[in-house]
C-alpha cells in the first residue's frame, strides 16, 4: 500500500474508534459501553503507533 | 448482597496501617529524590536531568503525571455520584488522549537539545518571542493552581476517612509531605519518584478495581442497582432524574447532562493529556529511543489508562452496595466511594494500600505541578525578563517558590473544597486542553503558526475560562451549559490560533530551519 493510503486508513479507523464510543454508548450502554470505550481507545492507540513507527518516525 | 454492608470507620488499626504505608512509599520516593539532588548541580540539571531517561520510566512517569487524584480517587465519586453519566468524566476513553499526548511530545526532545528547560521555553524558541513565553508561564500558573485543589481534596479525603484524623490536619500533613519531597528532588527525582508511584497506582488500581466488582455480587447486580437509582444531590436531596443511562438531565453545568456535553468532554479528553504541561513536560528529558522502545512507551500508557476505569468501578460497585448513603455526609460525599470499598475489602490493609496509590498519584501529580509552576516563574518570568540572573540563584529560587505553590492551593481546598472533586478540576482541563494542544503541540509540527496566532490563543482561552459554568458563565447565556462553554473554548482557540496565524507573519525560514529540518 502507498503511503498517502497507509495514512488515510488510519485516519479513517482514528475517526470510527472515536465516533463508535459515544454510539456504543447510546445503543449498548451499561458494561458494554463501559469496556468497549476501552477497548476501542487501545485500537486508537495502536494505529497511532503504527502511524508513528512506520510512518512518521523521527531520527535526531 | 443478601445482608447489609456496614460502611467503615477508621479504627487506630487503619491509622497506624496507613501511616506507615503512606509514610513507606513518600519515604521511598524521598530517597529517590536525595540520591538525585546529590547529582543536581544546576538550574538546568533540576529541570530536565541529563536527557538519559528512558522508555520504561517515561512512559510510567507520564501515566503517573496524566492519572491523578482525580483518576486514583475521584473516578469512584464519579461513579458512585452520576452512574453510568459519570463515565465521561471517568476518562473511559482517556487512553485516545494519553496515546496522542506520547506521539507528539516525543518532538519536545529537540527543543530540549535546542536548549528548552520548561514548557513555556519551547514556546519562546518555536516563536521566538519571550511575550509568549512570558504568558503561557502566567496561563500554566494560573491554570495548575486550579488542578491543584483537587491533589490536596484527594490526599486529605484519604487521610480524613482511613485515620480520623480533622480535616485542616489532614490537609497540613500533606502539603508538609509534599513540599519536602518536591523542594529536594527536582526533575530527576520526579522522574523516578514519578515512574515508581505510577506502578505502585497501576496494580493496586486493577486489584481494587477488579475484586470490587465482585465484592459488590459481579458486575449484572451492579449493573442492575445503577440503571434503578436516581441522582442525589451532595447534602442528600434525592431527586428524580435517573443515572442508569449515558447521559443525566441534571443540570446543564454537568457535563453528562446531554450528548453535547458528552461531545465535549470527549473532545477534551483528546486534547488535554497532550495540553497539560506537567505531562508534555515528561519527554523534555527523554533519550533518544528505538521503536520497539517506543512501543513500550505506549504498553505501559495503555495498561495504565485502564487504571481509571478500574477505580470509577469501585464507585459503582459502592453504589450497589451502600445506595446514596455517603451523599449525606460532606464534605467529601461520594468522593469517599473509593476508600471506604478498599477498607471494606481488605480492612486496615486494604486501607493502607489504596491510600498508598492514592497519595501516589496525587503526589507524583502535585510534583509534576508545582515543578511546573516554579520553573515558569523562576524561568519564564524571572529571567525572561532579566537574562543575567545567575543559574544558581534560578535554581534557589525555583526551590523557595515550591512554598508559595504549595500553599495556595491548600488555603484554596481548606476554604472551599470542591463537592465532586472530578467536575472541579474538568473546568481547568478544558482550558489547558484548548490553549496548550495548540500553542504547544499544534506548533511543533506546524510551520505556518505564529506568534500572534499563539498569543491570541492564549488571551481567548484565558478569557473563556472565566465563563466556566460555575463561574461567570451562569450569567451569560448559553455559557451556563457545560458542553456549549468547553466546546466554544477548545473549538474556539483552534480557530483564533488557525485564522490568527495565517493572517500574520511566520518566522523566517531560516529561523524555523532548526526547528523543521528537512528530512534526509
Amino acid at each position: 500500500m502507498k503511503r498517502n493510503g497507509k495514512v488515510l486508513l488510519g485516519i479513517v479507523v482514528l475517526a470510527l474508534c472515536f465516533a463508535s464510543v459515544p454510539i456504543v454508548a447510546y445503543t449498548l450502554g451499561g458494561w458494554y459501553a463501559y469496556w468497549g470505550a476501552a477497548l476501542l481507545s487501545a485500537a486508537w492507540a495502536t494505529v497511532l503507533l503504527w502511524l508513528r513507527t512506520t510512518e512518521f518516525w523521527e531520527v535526531d | 448482597m443478601t445482608e447489609a454492608v456496614p460502611i467503615p470507620v477508621p479504627t487506630p488499626e487503619s491509622a497506624i496501617a496507613v501511616s506507615v504505608a503512606v509514610g513507606l512509599m513518600l519515604a521511598l520516593s524521598a530517597g529517590i529524590g536525595v540520591y538525585f539532588y546529590r547529582k543536581c548541580k544546576s538550574f538546568d540539571e533540576w529541570a530536565v536531568g541529563h536527557g538519559d531517561v528512558g522508555p520504561l520510566v517515561t512512559g510510567l512517569a507520564l501515566t503517573a503525571t496524566w492519572l491523578s487524584g482525580w483518576a486514583i480517587f475521584g473516578n469512584a465519586g464519579l461513579g458512585y455520584t452520576y452512574g453510568w453519566s459519570g463515565s465521561w468524566l471517568i476518562g473511559a476513553m482517556n487512553l485516545m488522549g494519553l496515546s496522542l499526548c506520547v506521539v507528539l511530545g516525543y518532538r519536545m526532545r529537540r527543543y530540549a537539545a535546542l536548549g528548552a528547560r520548561t514548557v513555556p521555553e519551547v514556546a519562546k524558541l518555536r516563536f521566538d518571542s519571550s511575550l509568549v513565553q512570558a504568558l503561557a508561564g502566567l496561563a500554566m500558573v494560573v491554570l495548575l493552581i486550579v488542578y491543584s485543589v483537587g491533589q490536596y481534596k484527594a490526599m486529605a479525603s484519604v487521610w480524613k476517612l482511613t485515620t480520623g484524623t480533622d480535616w485542616l490536619a489532614s490537609l497540613l500533613i500533606t502539603a508538609v509531605l509534599c513540599a519536602a519531597y518536591i523542594m529536594i528532588g527536582g526533575y530527576a527525582g520526579t522522574q523516578f519518584s514519578l515512574a515508581l508511584q505510577g506502578g505502585i497506582f497501576m496494580v493496586i488500581g486493577w486489584a481494587f478495581g477488579i475484586a470490587s466488582i465482585f465484592w459488590a455480587g459481579g458486575p449484572s447486580k451492579i449493573a442492575e442497582a445503577i440503571a434503578a437509582s436516581k441522582f442525589v444531590k451532595p447534602g442528600g436531596v434525592e431527586t428524580a432524574v435517573s443515572i442508569g443511562g449515558y447521559t443525566a438531565p441534571i443540570a446543564p453545568s454537568f457535563p453528562g447532562y446531554d450528548w453535547l456535553g458528552v461531545t465535549a468532554a470527549m473532545i477534551m479528553f483528546l486534547l488535554m493529556a497532550t495540553g497539560f504541561p506537567q505531562n508534555i513536560a515528561r519527554f523534555l528529558g527523554t533519550r533518544r529511543v528505538t521503536r520497539k522502545e517506543y512501543g513500550v512507551i505506549m504498553l505501559i500508557v495503555a495498561l495504565n489508562c485502564v487504571t481509571p476505569l478500574m477505580v470509577g468501578a469501585m464507585g459503582y460497585a459502592a453504589r450497589a452496595v451502600w445506595g446514596a448513603e455517603l451523599m449525606g455526609s460532606g464534605p467529601i460525599y461520594g468522593d469517599a466511594a473509593a476508600s471506604l470499598v478498599s477498607m471494606a475489602i481488605g480492612g486496615s490493609a486494604g486501607a493502607a494500600v489504596f491510600s498508598m496509590a492514592v497519595f501516589a498519584a496525587a503526589v507524583s501529580t502535585l510534583a509534576g505541578m508545582v515543578m511546573i509552576m516554579a520553573t515558569n516563574v523562576s524561568r519564564d518570568l524571572i529571567r525572561n525578563g532579566t537574562p543575567k540572573v545567575s543559574p544558581r540563584a534560578q535554581l534557589m529560587i525555583s526551590r523557595l517558590l515550591v512554598v508559595p505553590f504549595v500553599l495556595i492551593p491548600l488555603w484554596w481546598t481548606y476554604t472551599s473544597p470542591p463537592p465532586v472533586l472530578s467536575e472541579f478540576m474538568s473546568g481547568s482541563a478544558v482550558a489547558q486542553a484548548g490553549i496548550f494542544f495548540f500553542v504547544i503541540a499544534v506548533s511543533m509540527y506546524w510551520k505556518r503558526a505564529t506568534k500572534w496566532g499563539a498569543v491570541a490563543t492564549i488571551a481567548y482561552g484565558m478569557a473563556l475560562a472565566l465563563l466556566h459554568p460555575n463561574v461567570y458563565g451562569k450569567f451569560v447565556p448559553p455559557f451556563g451549559h457545560w458542553g456549549v462553554w468547553a466546546l466554544a473554548l477548545m473549538i474556539g482557540c483552534a480557530a483564533v490560533y488557525t485564522v490568527v496565524s495565517l493572517a500574520t507573519k511566520p518566522l523566517p525560514e531560516e529561523k524555523l530551519a532548526r526547528l523543521f529540518p528537512e528530512k534526509g
